[in-house]
């Protein structure tokens, strides 16, 4: 019998209500070590949600998900929650990189990156800045080691939360729209790092409307459209040659943005 | 007619009282950010029964006098069997009532900082108390500082109640020595410099304080 090593992240079934509406209908996703997913789709059509019930942030109502072959959030043969610290331990084990910025700007990048070593895997403060001040060296920003916030652009602000995730070396990496938020000439560095990330086969699961990133990073495509998964494929069939109606108008929406753009003298 | 003299004579008396009030402020202060920061905890921490008993707390504080508040700790504590010296429970009613105001300052403060910055701490990893001594209250002090330094000179001003439990600080000691010498002026003047000194102290302190904070986050 050939062992193979859990996926990453493997989620059926996923159901997340608020209130009346139903934000995700039965979801499932299972992303391979080293694989790099992008999921795109309208606004509200429950992306993001996606990702917050996945590290918990947003536990879902029902379904199951597994972290490298942990039972997220729930233990094993029963529904029962596992402890808090449990269930903090499990998220540190994912990285999440989220659409605002939100660095804790009473510390300074390398102290942002060391926060999670030093508090939450209780490593010596001396390593966790080496260890800090590598992952910023990785993100092109190791001049940037002892500067605070305020004085990083949004672009840099947001790759000092890459490393921040990275740092904590997470199974998987999860991106939810890190650049909406970005003024377009700080969108590129954002991308640049995240595509060296794809590169590296870093397992990750993007949250993007940066739909050239999406074509060029990804392995995988999902395309979501009111809470369920509407079509699955490869970056070039569904660029190409989308199956589903939705998909398609989707795309075409989308897109024509961009002919204008080429097409404009 | 200024009294020279006695004005003199009650320098050295009055210096000593003053040190006695300083340490009041200081240590009435710390226990009332400490109590604030507790309470504020408690009173954003999403658990019910925390919440009501800081919402209590607050509201008792804020709904009873000081000086009532003093007399209760003071003769209060010796009935639980706990010997307490007039100074430490005078600290203690005057942090205490203090910390019901620290918690709204604080409360304030914290809900100013934004809640991406909460779930960014919880993805990493940390522990809701944590987030509260890593994230939240550092940020919340800063942002609440000039609420705080204000607060702690209602506190100075607040410290004349002591002497109601015997506690001989600044101006008990001047109504001690005007109630011997039957002259006001030259005792009072000085003890309102004194509280204006050490208020200026707290005030200019905190401004310092700001600004090295603001500097060192820019």
């Amino acid at each position: 019998m050939l062992m193979t090593a859990p996926p990453p992240i493997s989620a059926t079934g996923i159901v997340k209500r608020f209130g009346a509406a139903t934000v995700l209908d039965d979801v499932s996703l299972t992303v391979a070590r080293g694989e790099v997913v992008c999921v795109i789709g309208p606004s509200g059509s429950g992306k993001s949600t996606l990702l917050r019930c996945l590290s918990w942030l947003a536990p879902p109502d029902a379904g199951r998900i597994e972290l490298a072959g942990e039972r997220l959030g729930l233990v094993d043969g029963g529904e029962r929650l596992r402890s808090a610290a449990e269930i903090r331990r499990q998220r540190s084990r994912i990285g999440m990189v989220f659409q605002g910025l939100n660095l804790w700007p009473h510390l300074t990048a390398a102290g942002n990156v060391m926060e999670g070593l030093v508090t939450v895997r209780r490593m010596p403060k001396a390593k966790a800045r080496e260890l800090a001040l590598a992952h910023l060296d990785r993100v092109g920003l190791l001049a940037k080691a002892d500067a605070y916030p305020a004085r990083l652009s949004g672009g840099q602000q947001q790759r000092v939360a890459i490393a921040r995730a990275l740092a904590m070396e997470p199974e998987i990496l999860f991106f939810d729209e890190p650049t909406s938020a970005l003024d377009p000439e700080l969108v590129g560095e954002v991308l640049d790092v995240m595509g060296a990330l794809a590169r590296q086969h870093t397992t990750m699961v993007v949250v993007t409307h940066e739909m050239s990133f999406a074509a060029e990073a990804a392995d995988r495509i999902l395309f979501m459209d009111e809470g369920r998964v509407v079509e699955e494929a490869t970056p070039a069939s569904f660029f190409g040659n989308p199956r589903e109606e939705r998909s398609r108008r989707f795309l075409d929406r989308t897109l024509s943005r961009y002919r204008l753009l080429v097409r404009s003298p | 007619m200024f009294d020279t003299e006695l004005f003199l004579e009650s320098v050295p008396t009055l210096a000593d009282a003053a040190l006695v009030t300083i340490r009041l402020t200081v240590v009435s202060g710390a226990l009332g950010l400490l109590a604030g920061a507790l309470s504020a905890a408690a009173q954003l921490s999403g658990v019910t029964a925390l919440r009501i008993l800081s919402r209590i707390y607050v509201s008792l504080m804020r709904g009873t006098p000081l000086f009532v508040q003093l007399l209760v700790v003071s003769f209060g504590l010796p009935m639980l069997g706990v010997s307490a010296d007039p100074f430490l429970a005078a600290a203690l009613a005057i942090g205490l009532n203090s910390g019901a105001y620290v918690t709204e300052i604080l409360r304030a403060g914290v809900l100013a900082v934004p809640a991406g910055q909460i779930e960014a701490a919880a993805a990493v990893g940390l522990s809701p108390v944590r987030i509260w001594t890593r994230i939240l209250l550092p940020q919340a002090f800063a942002i609440s500082l000039p609420a705080l330094a204000a607060e702690l000179t209602i506190v100075l001003k607040s410290t004349p109640l002591a002497s109601v439990v015997a506690v001989t600080e600044m101006t008990y000691s001047g109504v001690l020595i005007q109630s011997r010498a039957f002259s006001a002026i030259e005792v009072f003047v000085p003890i309102a410099v004194g509280y204006i000194l050490i208020a200026q102290a707290i005030l200019r302190g905190a401004r310092h304080l700001e600004g090295r904070l603001a500097r060192a986050r820019a």
